[in-house]
């Protein structure tokens, strides 16, 4: 049962195997989670968005076209609403707030914290989140869940070639956030 | 001499440099050491962001999950039935009312004879169905029975669209 493809899984849902989609949940919810929480960079938020995504990936498992592979359609679900997520007035007030609190550098509590003790991905994914939610959610998609920039187009909706600004854009705008935090010796 | 532009500098860690393109940037790499660096950190950024990992869920996500499904299928199926139920009384009624002004236009239209006893009967069920509305809703100033009628059937329509579209959807 485990090896299943995410086709004969979403199958088996349909023929009313609900129970089954837990093994797309469970093959997708790290990452979808790394994705959403460089976007919304909130643990709470991102739980609470990707509990929406799968359950609302659930009840259109019916209209889902089996052009594209599950995964672009999911991460297009997931996408679309930490968009919806971020662009929530509340969502924005408290993001300025923590903005304004962070402003100086975001990253000196953690680091003077427990530097060294730190993993290099950790402080990847902090530096990550330093980024825009669309640089981190290219960045994300192109590194982490290694889509092409032809699927990362369909999932945010753009043109390919706009993805493949974006992506130099990001890691530019990166190793800026690197050099900023002074993070080089640790990560590069 | 120019420097490589760090678009530059990406689409050449991304390959995505033609074959005179790359051999020119290769040229210019071994004779400037400010757009080599630059190189070299671009690559070692690049290597970094492959080796990520992913971060771990929230434990407990998954049974969660499940739960709001099940939920809102419990919920749904509730509504359904709910909907059904009220959709089938509201057709009903749509029926009734269109069937009783079928019966009394074709009898007017068309002056067919109908069976006394059956006549009576009719009348006597639909005085007592207007009685009982006036005595509930009131009989003056308003006309009671006809504005009952006229929103029961608007309200029946209503709950026959809004099923279709459920269904439709």
């Amino acid at each position: 049962m485990k090896h299943l493809s995410d086709i004969e899984i979403i199958d088996s849902v349909l023929h009313g195997n609900t129970n089954d989609y837990s093994l797309l949940i469970n093959r997708y919810k790290h990452k979808a989670f790394s994705l959403l929480l460089r976007m919304v960079k909130n643990e709470m938020d991102a739980e609470e968005v990707l509990q929406d995504c799968f359950v609302k990936a659930f009840f259109a498992l019916k209209s889902f076209k089996r052009k594209a592979k599950f995964s672009t359609w999911f991460y297009r679900i997931v996408f679309n609403s930490a968009v919806t997520k971020l662009s929530g007035k509340k969502r924005k007030i408290e993001q300025e707030m923590l903005s304004i609190d962070n402003d100086e550098n975001p990253l000196a509590l953690s680091l003077s914290e427990d530097k060294f003790a730190k993993e290099k991905s950790e402080l990847l994914t902090l530096a990550i989140k330093e980024l825009p939610e669309n640089y981190a959610a290219v960045i994300t998609l192109f590194y982490l869940e290694s889509f092409s920039c032809e699927e990362i187009s369909k999932i945010i909706n753009t043109s390919v070639s706009n993805v493949k600004v974006l992506l130099y854009r990001s890691r530019t705008a990166l190793k800026e956030v690197i050099s900023q935090k002074h993070l080089e010796k640790e990560l590069l | 001499m120019n420097h490589l532009s760090e678009s530059e500098l990406n689409r050449f860690i991304d390959n995505d440099f033609s074959l005179p393109e790359k051999e020119a940037a290769e040229k210019h790499f071994n004779e400037c050491d400010v757009c080599s660096a630059e190189r070299q950190l671009f690559i070692a950024l690049h290597s970094l962001l492959k080796e990520q990992r992913e971060i771990t869920a929230p434990e407990g996500i998954e049974s969660a999950i499940m739960k709001r499904i099940s939920r809102k299928i419990k919920n749904d199926n509730t509504q359904k039935t709910f909907f059904g139920v009220v959709v089938t009384i509201f057709g009903l009624g749509i029926a009734f009312i269109v069937g009783l002004l079928g019966f009394q236009f074709s009898a007017k239209l068309f002056s067919f004879s109908i069976e006394e006893k059956i006549v009576q009967q009719v009348n006597q069920n639909f005085e007592q169905l207007k009685s009982f509305i006036n005595v509930v809703f009131g009989e003056k100033p308003t006309q009671s029975f006809e504005i009952t009628v006229l929103l029961f059937f608007i309200l029946s329509l209503y709950f026959v669209i809004e099923k279709y579209k459920a269904i439709r959807h």
